[in-house]
């Protein structure tokens, strides 16, 4: 179910921006919330199995695309298909970077009010 | 607009679906993540030919856009990056990002060169 809603996620965010942007601002975005969902279930515990599955496969599975990723890169020119893949790569793990980092600030937080 | 939301959803769902199957059935090989790069280049080879044939319409929204958009994934190959890198084998890391980047942009090649 979680593939049904990913997908039209993407198909409604990428519509706002030019298709290669699109793309850029759904992967970075699924991203963030796998980083999110992933960190939250192994630090804090908090996730269930089937809400990981609900929503890191097949929400953030289904927002995020390598196929579009790859066939867009593939129609560019080749200093702008390599700005496009070096875009993608870096910021997609920045993302999971900000997710964990979000997740761990959390944590610090509830720990510092003795929750 | 309605209808070709719900085809992307349609397609999305099943999308999803195919790549948790697919993806779960093959395992690590030597630390790399084969399911994400397998469903990504089966992916990238499909939508690609779909792209190069240009095909419109219903077929368009629900297997290029939903289904194959929805089967791939960057947010889990993002994951699957971040953590090698975090578990130190930068070894690993750098292979994973190049397999995925070759095997995919190679399979959009042969789909254009083929159709």
């Amino acid at each position: 179910m979680g593939g049904f809603f990913g997908a039209i996620s993407r198909f409604l965010i990428a519509g706002y921006f030019a298709p290669e942007s699109g793309t850029l601002v759904v992967n970075v975005l699924g991203s963030i919330l796998l980083g999110i969902l992933m960190y939250s279930s192994e630090y804090l515990g908090i996730v269930s199995p089937k809400t990981r599955m609900f929503f890191g496969i097949g929400f953030c599975g289904s927002l995020t695309t390598f196929s579009t990723f790859t066939v867009q890169t593939f129609q560019m020119q080749l200093v702008e298909a390599a700005f496009n893949i070096l875009a993608n790569i870096i910021l997609t793990l920045a993302g999971i970077f900000t997710g964990r980092a979000l997740v761990i600030y959390i944590m610090r937080r509830r720990e510092g009010t003795g929750f | 607009m309605v209808s070709e939301i719900l085809l992307v959803g349609i397609g999305g769902f099943i999308g999803a679906n195919l790549r948790y199957l697919v993806s779960g059935a093959i395992p690590r090989i030597n630390e790399i993540p084969a399911g994400t790069l397998a469903v990504n280049t089966i992916g990238s080879f499909v939508l690609a030919a779909l792209t190069f044939t240009s095909v419109e319409g219903t077929l368009r929204y629900m297997i290029s856009v939903g289904m194959l958009g929805s089967f791939t994934t960057f947010s889990t190959f993002a994951y699957e990056s971040f953590r090698l890198l975090d578990e130190g084998e930068s070894k690993h890391f750098l292979m994973n990002i190049g397999l995925n980047l070759s095997s995919c942009l190679f399979a959009v090649y042969l789909a254009y060169i083929i159709v």
